[in-house]
C-alpha cells in the first residue's frame, strides 16, 4: 500500500477524528528517512532514537502552526536538521573541557560502534566525513546519501542559495578526497 | 581573463572527475549503519506513548498549578492583612505623638497634679492640628477626640489648681514675677 501524498496528509493531520491515524501515516512515511539523516550525523543509536522522538513530538505539537508556506517534508526536515544541530552544539559545549575534541569522539564511537557494520572503506570514508565542520557535513550527508534530494530540496531545507551549497559540497567532496588518500 | 577563467573551470571539472571516481563507488553509497532489531516497527508506538505521557504531564503540571491557588489566595491576604495592621498602627502612633514621647512623660510624671491641665493642654493643640488636615483624617481626629475626653475624666475637679495656688506656690518658690510675664 503506498503511503499517502503530503497534502493528503496535512488533511488527515487537521482533521481532529483523524489526527491519529494521521500522524501514524506519517510516521510510517517519514521515521527512516530522518531516523537516517541524524544517524548519519550523531553516529549513536541511542541518540539518533532520542532527537528522531523529539523531532516527531515536534511535528505533533506544531502541526497546527503549519502555514504550508512550504511542503510537508522540508518543514519535517527542517525540524530534523534543529534538532541534530542543537544536539552537537550542546554536545560540543560538554565536551569544550575534555581532553577530547569532538570529532576524535565520534571517530571513537565510530570505532566501538556495535550498530556500524561497513567495510573498511566505508569506514574510511565516515572518519574522512568527520573532519568537516558540522554543516558541511551536514550538506554532504544529506547529498551523498539520499540521492533522492536535490540541491533544490536542500536549498529549501537550510534556506541557503543552490550555488552555495554547491560551493559547499565541492568543497566537502576535495577534503573527505584528500582525506582519504592522506590514510 | 577568459582563459583564466576556463582553466580554473576545466580544472574543477577534472578535481570532481577525480572525486566522483572515487565517490562513485557504489558500495560507499550503501549504508554501513545497522539498527536494534523491529526497532522501527516499535518506534511509532514509543513516539505515540510519550505523546500521551507528554499530555498526562501536561495535565499534572495543569492540575497542580489549580491546586496551588487557594494557598496563594490565602497568602496574599494574609500579607494584605499584615499591612493594612501595620498602616493603621503606624497611623495611630502618628495620631498623638506628644503623649507617647518618653521625654514628655517623664516629665508629666514629676508634676502629677498639673498632668491633668497639661495633658489637656496637649491634646488640645494636637486637635487643632488635625483639625487643619483634610477630611481623610477623620479617622485620626475621632482617635483624639475620644482620647481628649478620656484625658478630661481623669482631671477631676478637686485636683485642678486655683489661682491662689498658684500665686502661692510662686511666693514659697520665692519665684519673681515680673521675670515669668516677660
Amino acid at each position: 500500500m503506498p503511503f499517502p501524498t503530503d497534502p493528503e496528509l496535512i488533511n488527515y493531520l487537521r482533521d481532529p477524528e483523524r489526527l491519529n491515524e494521521g500522524f501514524r501515516l506519517l510516521l510510517q512515511k517519514y521515521q527512516q528517512r530522518i531516523y537516517w539523516q541524524i544517524r548519519r550525523m550523531v553516529l549513536s543509536h541511542e541518540d539518533t532514537d532520542d532527537i528522531v522522538q523529539n523531532v516527531f513530538l515536534k511535528v505533533f505539537k506544531h502541526i497546527h502552526n503549519f502555514r504550508e508556506d512550504s511542503s510537508l517534508f522540508t518543514w519535517i526536515y527542517r525540524i530534523t536538521v534543529n534538532e541534530t544541530l542543537n544536539f552537537l552544539k550542546t554536545k560540543r559545549r560538554y565536551t569544550f573541557f575534555s581532553f577530547d575534541s569532538m570529532s576524535h569522539q565520534l571517530n571513537e564511537q565510530l570505532a566501538e560502534n556495535q550498530h556500524f557494520t561497513g567495510s573498511q572503506i566505508q569506514q574510511k570514508l565516515q572518519k574522512a566525513i568527520l573532519s568537516l565542520p558540522d554543516k558541511q557535513r551536514l550538506v554532504f550527508n544529506m547529498k551523498y546519501f539520499d540521492e533522492n534530494l536535490t540541491f533544490e530540496d536542500l536549498s529549501a531545507i537550510l534556506d541557503t542559495s543552490v550555488g552555495g551549497l554547491k560551493a559547499s559540497y565541492h568543497h566537502a567532496v576535495k577534503k573527505i578526497e584528500k582525506r582519504m588518500k592522506e590514510e | 581573463m577568459k582563459y583564466i577563467k576556463h582553466t580554473r573551470t576545466d580544472q574543477v571539472k577534472e578535481i570532481n572527475k577525480k572525486v566522483n571516481s572515487l565517490l562513485d563507488n557504489r558500495q560507499l553509497r550503501e549504508n554501513p549503519f545497522s539498527v536494534p532489531e523491529n526497532y522501527f516497527e516499535k518506534l511509532p508506538q514509543r513516539i505515540e506513548s510519550r505523546l500521551k505521557e507528554a499530555g498526562r504531564i501536561t495535565t499534572e503540571v495543569h492540575n497542580r498549578s489549580h491546586s496551588l491557588h487557594p494557598w496563594l489566595y490565602a497568602a496574599a491576604a494574609v500579607f494584605a492583612f499584615g499591612l493594612v495592621a501595620f498602616f493603621l498602627f503606624l497611623a495611630k502612633e502618628r495620631s498623638h505623638p506628644s503623649i507617647t514621647s518618653p521625654a514628655l512623660t517623664q516629665a508629666l510624671s514629676k508634676h502629677p497634679k498639673e498632668t491633668g491641665a497639661l495633658t489637656s493642654q496637649v491634646t488640645g493643640s494636637t486637635l487643632n492640628q488635625h483639625n487643619d488636615l483634610s477630611d481623610t483624617d477623620d479617622v485620626n481626629i475621632g482617635t483624639t477626640n475620644s482620647y481628649i475626653e478620656n484625658s478630661y475624666t481623669r482631671v477631676k475637679p478637686e485636683d485642678q489648681l486655683s489661682d491662689d495656688d498658684i500665686i502661692n506656690y510662686l511666693l514659697e518658690e520665692d519665684i519673681d514675677l515680673t521675670d515669668l510675664i516677660n
